[in-house]
């Protein structure tokens, strides 16, 4: 696994995007993420076939995969060191293919905001807090954010606000 | 595998994307947990939310220790019976001369700080319910010469005396006719100089105290363009699930282009955190809009996703859109599709619940009226025709007989995206004022607000000298500061129907997930963009304002995204909030888009 050096800030550019090309993807296709609870080797088949496409920062405690797909959609991926992904955050114009990246947990999500939705029609942010899996997320149409991660996964020591 | 033999885009082949110094968004520190309550906390739940003369509520509590103390405010206007640690019995007095609000609060016996109120609406007798076919009606927009039929429903009418109806004013406003202890037609006057307002009221014959009042708004026929019109009415009442959660809903006539073929729908939900007017095609019974192709045989469809992951799925319909007097010609429209077609897995896969129906939607569908001309825009830029070298996935071109999970989307120049329909508009076309009254309480059976069309166009949508202009940034939002923490991604919304933010206030687990549930009120301010004023504003149970049949609620939180304040509907209680169109003449030289208030 190559690691970069952590990046020094993130600067505030939105879009357009006026920074380097550094992928090519052919046709629309998402590349494929690795899923929340699941171990991250599929990044690394991503990366190889991909480039530079995923830049990954190591810290302590765990490693961060961010990848930018087709659509602009930024997916930020915290991989703990027995190499399990516990967490997702993503952030662009639009959804990112969250069957992918919530893996085994899409079905749970799902199911929680259908259960919300049969309670109160109309539209307000995501809050799902379940044992094992916390989801938050909103934005406006063509703004959009979020952030996964499954509590008992955390890496010791670890806080929720790494994960953004 | 597919067999059809369609064109592809030209551009689908090769797409490069774009990485950034994409920031993500500034801590939240929100964590997961709930909030840890300390000490005492007092939970309230009435058994009704207004009662008549002599009506009964009895109100359940919980407290987690000690007992409650229990009193009522006006002191005398009814009496508190059976007080205990788990509740009181309220009765109304026999004789209610006029409308009154009774504060009924329980204190902790072991921390006399604690407390928590609820409010009941004591009704005179007899209490009047105004219908039309069968449903409440709420504030009504109604063409020039047209007419609508009135019911009165009266409870506690013991004489059976029915009303009196009056209009007013009286002059120049219309007429009634058919007039009976219980019914009447208002007759709209044959032409209007403007959107005209009146009030229909019907008084008690046998107690003039009780009354109830219809808001209507009269405007020019849609075939008098160029009217002075610009205004649309607002109600939080109706919905097709009443009562609602703080949905502003209004009306609009859809018809065939440059054809009087038009049907009026109802119940459209007014979003200014999305762009476009869509249409549930179950609503579209009458009228069938042509929809847009490419002139080989094949349709643009369109994908959507808002904020708490659904989705809406359909055809992009040509119409032109009439709303408060303005028109919209040849708007590109969606039509939210009935039943369940196959949808490409680009747009699927991004959401969770298809909302292709009016008790998933919440309303007949949604007039989106933000900050930018089309859904595809943001701030000048256009995501999808090309011309960033990237695509939304919003576009799909696919045959009469439907698209395949593994249609990629399409490109589709500016003019024929779905239309914020106010840019169309020929003058008042950079932006909206939405207005509310504030509530009398923390909540009401139903706010009555105005749309107004356009911004410094008229003489009813100047922006006050008061009023704070806030500039966004990339991708429209502005930074709200709570509580120390800067919260960057934050926006004003009236598609959201509470105030969300991140706070350790408790989160209902019970009837009300989603929202706060506070035991007791909660007091709170936040600064919006280095505005010098704050916001205060309050958070109440929802579990507690959700127990009646009220459609308005000033207090209603919940929790947010990570480093987002989502100013929603409560926002607009007692204020007015003005959207500038990007792009759009400014009437705030250097500032486009922007929120005023």
């Amino acid at each position: 696994m190559k690691l970069e050096t952590p990046r020094e800030t993130c600067r505030t550019t939105g879009w357009p995007l006026k920074a380097t090309v550094v992928l090519v993807i052919l046709a629309f296709s998402l590349p494929s993420f690795a899923e929340l609870g699941g171990y991250a080797d599929s990044v690394e088949v991503d990366r190889a076939k991909m480039k530079a496409s995923i830049k990954v920062t190591q810290s302590k405690a765990y490693a961060v995969h961010e990848i930018t797909t087709a659509n602009k959609i930024l997916v930020r991926e915290y991989v703990a060191a027995d190499g399990r992904v516990f967490g997702v955050a993503w952030q662009g114009p639009f959804l990112p293919d969250l069957s992918q990246i919530f893996g085994s947990f899409y079905n749970q999500y799902s199911d929680a905001v259908k259960a919300e939705k049969r309670t109160y029609a109309g539209h307000r942010p995501v809050d799902i807090r379940q044992p094992r899996l916390v989801v938050q997320g909103g934005g406006h149409m063509l703004g959009h954010f979020g952030r996964a991660y499954v509590p008992d996964m955390l890496p010791e020591g670890v806080s929720t606000d790494a994960i953004r | 595998m597919r067999s059809d033999n369609r064109k592809k885009p030209v551009h689908g082949a090769l797409l490069a994307a774009v990485a950034a110094g994409l920031t993500f968004l500034a801590a939240c520190g929100g964590s997961s947990s709930n909030g840890n309550l300390t000490g005492v906390a007092i939970g309230l739940a009435p058994s009704v939310r207004s009662v008549g003369p002599a009506g009964v509520a009895t109100i359940a509590a919980t407290v987690n220790t000690g007992s409650l103390t229990w009193s009522l405010s006006p002191s005398g206007f009814g009496t508190l019976t059976s007080p205990s640690a788990t509740g009181v019995t309220y009765t109304a007095p026999t004789t209610v001369s006029t409308p009154t609000v009774v504060t009924i609060t329980a204190t902790s016996t072991t921390s006399t700080g604690v407390s928590a109120p609820v409010q009941l609406a004591v009704q005179p007798s007899p209490t009047i319910a105004l219908q039309t076919g069968g449903k409440t009606v709420g504030p009504e927009t109604i063409a020039a010469g047209q007419q609508l039929a009135i019911n009165a429903v009266l409870v506690g009418d013991t004489t059976n005396a029915g009303v009196t109806w009056s209009l007013s004013p009286s002059a120049g406003t219309g007429t009634l006719s058919n007039v009976t202890t219980t019914s009447v037609t208002y007759i709209a006057p044959g032409s209007a100089p403007g959107n005209t307002p009146v009030t229909l009221t019907a008084t008690s014959a046998a107690n003039s105290g009780s009354i109830a009042t219809l808001e209507l708004t009269i405007y020019p026929a849609a075939a008098s363009p160029g009217a002075a019109a610009n205004v649309a009415a607002l109600t939080t009442s109706g919905g097709p699930a009443p009562p609602g959660t703080n949905s502003f809903f209004t009306s609009v006539s859809v018809c065939v282009p440059s054809t009087t073929n038009c049907q009026t729908i109802d119940n459209i939900l007014v979003d200014t955190g999305s762009e476009g007017l869509r249409v549930l095609q179950s609503a579209m019974t009458t009228v069938v809009l042509p929809q847009l192709g490419d002139g080989s045989g094949d349709y643009f469809n369109n994908c959507v996703s808002f904020l708490d992951t659904s989705y809406l799925w359909g055809p992009v319909a040509v119409a032109d859109v009439y709303i408060g007097g303005e028109t919209a010609g040849s708007a590109p429209i969606q039509l939210i599709s009935s039943g369940n077609p196959t949808v490409p897995s680009n747009c699927s896969n991004g959401g969770t619940v298809n909302e292709n129906t009016p008790a998933l939607l919440g309303a007949n569908g949604i007039l989106g009226i933000g900050l930018e001309p089309t859904d595809c825009f943001i701030q000048g830029v256009d995501l999808c025709d090309g011309s960033t070298g990237s695509i939304l996935p919003a576009y799909y071109l696919c045959p009469s007989s439907g698209c395949f999970t593994t249609d990629p989307p399409t490109t589709l120049p500016p003019t024929q995206q779905v239309v914020n329909p106010v840019f169309l508009f020929g003058t008042d076309n950079n932006g909206t004022a939405i207005t509310f009254p504030p509530l009398s309480g923390i909540s009401a059976p139903a706010a009555d607000g105005s749309l107004v069309f356009g911004i410094a166009t008229s003489t009813n949508n100047t922006i006050p000298g008061t009023a704070t202009v806030f500039a966004l940034d990339a991708q429209d939002f502005f930074a709200t500061v709570l509580n120390g923490q800067t919260l960057s991604s934050s926006f004003i919304d009236t598609g959201s129907n509470g105030l969300f933010f991140p706070s350790s206030i408790t989160v209902c687990s019970n009837t009300a997930p989603g929202f706060y549930c506070p035991a007791t009120q909660q007091s709170l301010s936040a600064t919006n963009g280095g505005s010098a004023t704050p916001v205060n504003f309050k958070i109440d149970n929802a579990e507690n304002l959700f127990t009646g049949n009220d459609s308005a609620f000033q207090t209603l939180g919940g929790p947010g995204g990570t480093g987002s304040f989502d100013w929603g509907a409560p926002f607009f209680y007692g204020r007015t909030v003005f959207t500038q169109i990007d792009g759009q003449a400014t009437p705030v030289a250097g500032f486009s888009p922007f929120w005023a208030y």
